[in-house]
């Protein structure tokens, strides 16, 4: 795909053609520095930005040369939410915020209400937040709720850029439960996220994208190398110093598993094993 | 944006601070109070990180040490005026090229603020953020990260002693991140700049002096950076997420082996591998 945009003076092809597969059933993190054209990859696959050349294909439709790419049939797809998706609230209750497009798909009373409090509990909110104004929450109250109205509808195809900025841990565990239940509700899920270390603890694939182009992917459920050790290592704080030390720990002996996938379990066990061969090394000593 | 009327010079209690906030309590209009009795000093120079779970009030001390909003109680004073950086990097755009972006930013209502250095002139302050290369450029190509750089540089030629960094890399990758503190750091620690920084990653909390964990409106932990970080079980409860080779280098250190601060790499290699050999 390709796809130009205008600065004023210059014309920038911020993708040069990107191929992108995603299945349903899957999850994938896009990764890359920024300006590595994630967003764009979105605001393509979502039918905000018209590509250049090359195609997009939805649930088995070319949805590229639509002429409304929100009409109804390829919006009750996708489910996107933006860069900070809490600024586009318009509606007075988180009711009406949450339930807007359920509402616009032709859904009956009962049916939004019933999308709303299923979108809301996979966010973890409760019914106590209906009436209340999306505006008077908290930052990541209202992220929460951003991201109930992108599923609330139960798109086929999610599209999150960034969801976990400035998020806190429980934050990122929650996006990362969302991203789950979605993929496990058949959606394809892609997103975009420039925290390479949460993204491997449910992506089932990595795309690198490096200035408009795919550098590399990898499939997760396999195993990452030391190729992706190298790549990665300067787009995740400290991977390749907890990479040498799982191989040096691995050589002398520890049962671990790569810290890739989950590193605080890989820093519990190593710690774990640090005081075990105090403890031992303390017994024989003497 | 200036703090107005709440700046207090020469005021004794401030005793080499820049900025005090003394049992502050806030709360946005009727709603649940944010913060409860709050009180935190920084010293002139020191570097303050403040981290902590969404909802814990990091914005609003954010807010309230810039001068953008007044607590409903308690107290808040300056030694020198403080400067705001806001996450969004867009959101601190002010001028259309970056000299003009930055002289605006200068430009403002300057009142005299004894004890403050010289303004430095926008050239200066571009060079202090390695941006002296983009004074002619467009504000709209610059890179979310460059666009940070650029309005740290307008606090600096303000003359700002105090910067508050509100997750400034929260949008940026990490390469862009390390790239701008790489810029910004020494010479913001030689020209001897306070900053309050609020951040969720641990591994950018290093570059602290001191780290404050915020809990439900209140100070729940505070100390040297190199304690408080190296505390995975404490950083957890307060819900930021450790850096795994701090974890690992407190561990270390708990075993009777140091490795520097941070920690070094070849040390904390070669530390993990002695406490392994001993167990074989």
């Amino acid at each position: 795909m390709r796809q130009r945009s205008h600065d004023g003076t210059v014309e920038v092809l911020s993708l040069k053609g990107v191929s992108l597969q995603a299945h349903r059933g899957e999850a994938v993190a896009l990764v890359g520095d920024n300006g590595a054209g994630k967003s764009t990859l979105l605001q393509l696959a979502a039918g905000v930005l018209e590509a250049s050349a090359g195609e997009v294909w939805i649930a088995g439709r070319n949805v590229t040369k639509e002429r409304r790419p929100w009409e109804r049939s390829l919006r009750a797809q996708v489910g996107i939410a933006f860069q900070y998706p809490e600024r586009g609230f318009f509606a007075a209750t988180v009711r009406e915020e949450v339930g807007f497009t359920p509402a616009v798909l032709g859904g009956s009373p009962t049916e939004v209400e019933e999308a709303v409090t299923w979108a809301l509990s996979l966010v973890g909110l409760d019914a106590g937040y209906l009436a209340r104004s999306p505006f008077r929450l908290s930052g990541g109250e209202k992220r929460r709720v951003a991201l109930a109205g992108a599923v609330a509808h139960r798109p086929s195809l999610l599209l999150l850029d960034e969801p976990e900025a400035g998020m806190d841990q429980d934050g990122k565990r929650r996006i990362k439960g969302l991203i789950e239940r979605m993929r496990a509700g058949g959606a394809a899920v892609v997103v975009a996220t420039h925290d390479v270390a949460w993204a491997l603890g449910w992506a089932d694939r990595v795309i690198l994208l490096d200035a408009g182009r795919v550098k590399a992917a990898w499939d997760v459920r396999t195993g990452l190398g030391e190729e992706a050790a190298e790549l990665l290592k300067l787009y995740l704080w400290d991977l390749g110093l907890l990479h040498r030390l799982f191989r040096e720990a691995v050589r002398r002996g520890a049962d671990l598993r790569h810290p890739y996938k989950d590193a605080a379990s890989f820093v519990e066990a190593l710690c774990g094993a640090l005081r075990a061969g105090k403890a031992r090394g303390g017994e024989s000593a003497p | 944006m200036k703090p107005a009327a709440f700046v207090v010079e020469g005021v004794s209690e401030l005793a080499g601070s820049v900025l005090r906030l003394s049992r502050v309590s806030h709360r946005f209009g009727d709603g649940p109070w944010v913060l409860r009795g709050f009180s935190l000093s920084v010293r002139a120079g020191e570097w303050v990180a403040l981290m902590g779970r969404n909802g814990s009030g990091k914005s609003t001390v954010a807010r309230l040490a810039a001068g953008l909003i007044r607590p409903r109680r308690g107290q808040v004073v300056w030694s020198a005026r403080p400067a705001y950086v806001a996450q969004d990097p867009q959101a601190n755009v002010v001028g259309e090229t970056v000299a003009e972006d930055v002289a605006f930013a200068a430009g403002g209502p300057q009142e005299a603020n004894a004890g403050e250095g010289a303004p430095l002139p926008v050239e200066r302050a571009l060079r202090a953020v390695g941006m002296e290369w983009a004074g002619a450029r467009p504000m709209s190509t610059l890179s979310g990260g460059e666009l940070q750089r650029v309005a740290i540089a307008g606090a600096l030629a303000r003359g700002a002693r105090l910067l508050v960094l509100d997750e400034p890399t929260s949008h940026l990758s990490v390469p862009a991140a390390r790239q701008m503190w790489k810029a910004i750091e020494t010479s913001l620690r030689q020209a001897g700049v306070a900053v309050l920084l609020i951040t969720h990653r641990a591994e950018e909390a290093k570059r602290a002096d001191r780290v404050a964990l915020l809990s439900e409106g209140r100070i729940a932990a505070l100390g040297p950076a190199r304690s408080l970080l190296r505390r995975p079980e404490l950083l957890e409860w307060a819900g930021v997420a450790p850096d795994p080779i701090e974890a690992i280098a407190g561990c270390c250190e708990e075993m009777g082996v140091r490795t520097g601060w941070p920690a070094e790499d070849e040390r904390l290699v070669a530390a993990v591998c002695s406490l392994l050999e001993t167990s074989r």
